[in-house]
């Protein structure tokens, strides 16, 4: 029994239980003995010294694997306190481990936004690289210039029904040259018609209608326009805003010479 | 008569400039180039022509007198057969003008939300230097205002 009380690769629960065992077997064996000796009280005295032999070596059996249950529960004790310890460690290492899955996902978290910021500046760089440079002066006046037409982005207080487009509407196209032009050419044909009404009318239609508004210089081209029908709408396009402003900051024009003509005209 | 008239504007170079200047910029208008294809204009080859000798003003120098950019856009549009052919039907012309329309309005309130994102992170970030709790939380929110700061700044540069 001491080689299995001290057999390190049993368990403590097989230990209990052999001891257990032999424990309940020898209860039994005192007990037939003692049984067996007083139900035959007139056999000889050698073997009733035999069998008192017996069970005072059983009785001594039996008190050896008591001390040895003694011990194994004093054993188990010992090995309840370290499995509670075990157990303490096991939770802290699970709120260890929970603490380091948030903080991976943390990190991925910012890996995933750096490597995004890092791609986005590499294309910024490659696209400064690759850029024409201006004066910063040019484009801070440039970018003014499209947002105070509202061209790109909508004025703040724009509803529905407000007649402000990112592009240039029909008032303003009637007011420009295209518009201008196209009206002188009507009134052009309108004042022909006109002259032939009153050619047919009259019966002498050798005069060509051409000869008296042949215009030899622009001059006298406006002359005409202006004696029939002084025009009724302002006179600067939004082309001819944009281009004598223009001029004036750069001071520089690779057109003609022939500006303070061209105004007499328009006017 | 009417040629002569004509003749004396494309004779002047800022009369001819200035007529190149505007006609380009109406093609920003949808409504126009509905107009223009109703009339059989895109089906001339000498306006053909002339719309692609209009891609001049997306250079440098010429480019700074065009206060409305999306004609550019249509300008390169315009360049290809199916566009002009598409062009005839009003109700695409009206899809178009809507979706400037909207984004156009978009932009706006993009601007909007930027600057108010630009100005709501200068105080989180104001407040967050000034903290003096070692949390771990409170450099990871610095960092995630500074990323979406640059995110927002890079998004409105490369657009």
């Amino acid at each position: 029994m001491a080689e299995i009380v001290q057999n390190p690769n049993l368990g403590t629960r097989r230990k209990l239980e052999l001891l257990l065992q032999e424990m309940d077997t020898i209860c039994r064996e005192i007990i037939s003995q003692l049984y067996n000796s007083s139900s035959s009280s007139s056999t000889t005295t050698t073997t009733n010294n035999n069998s008192n032999l017996d069970t005072q070596a059983l009785i001594d059996m039996f008190i050896e694997r008591q001390n040895y249950l003694t011990e194994q529960i004093q054993i188990v004790r010992e090995q309840q306190e370290l499995e509670r310890q075990l157990q303490i460690k096991r939770d802290e290492i699970l709120k260890c481990d929970r603490a380091l899955r948030c903080l991976q996902t943390y990190l991925l978290q910012a890996v995933q936004v750096l490597s995004s910021a890092v791609y986005q500046a590499r294309e910024k760089l490659s696209n400064i690289r690759r850029a024409k440079t201006f004066p910063s002066e040019t484009i801070i006046r440039y970018a003014h210039q499209l947002a105070s037409c509202y061209s790109t982005i909508a004025p703040d207080n724009w509803q529905q029904g407000d007649i402000r487009r990112p592009y240039p509407t029909n008032i303003a196209m009637n007011r420009g040259l295209l518009g201008r032009l196209s009206e002188q050419i009507l009134q052009q044909q309108q004042q022909q018609q006109q002259q032939l009404n009153i050619q047919n009318s009259t019966i002498n239609t050798t005069t060509v209608v051409n000869s008296s508004a042949q215009p030899s210089t622009s001059a006298s081209y406006t002359a005409v326009t202006t004696a029939v029908r002084p025009p009724k709408h302002d006179t600067t396009s939004f082309a001819s805003d944009i281009f004598s402003t223009l001029n004036e900051e750069t001071n520089t024009t690779n057109l003609s010479s022939s500006d303070t003509d061209s105004d007499d005209d328009l006017l | 008569m009417n040629d002569d008239l004509i003749q004396t504007i494309i004779n002047d170079d800022r009369q001819r400039f200035l007529l190149d200047l505007e006609f380009v910029q109406t093609l920003a208008n949808p409504q126009y180039l509905n107009f223009l294809a109703q009339r059989n204009y895109f089906k001339n080859q000498a306006f053909i022509n002339y719309l692609k000798y209009l891609l001049y003003f997306k250079e440098d120098n010429y480019i700074k007198y065009i206060h409305y950019p999306q004609a550019l856009y249509f300008l390169d549009l315009l360049q290809r057969e199916q566009f002009r052919q598409e062009l005839v039907n009003t109700a695409y012309c009206r899809q178009i003008e809507d979706q400037q329309l909207l984004a156009w309005q978009r932009l706006q309130r993009r601007k909007n939300q930027l600057l108010n994102n630009a100005a709501g992170i200068t105080t989180t970030t104001t407040n967050n230097n000034n903290n003096n709790e070692a949390d771990a939380t409170n450099p990871q929110n610095s960092t995630n205002a500074i990323s979406t700061s640059t995110t927002a700044t890079n998004n409105t540069q490369l657009r």
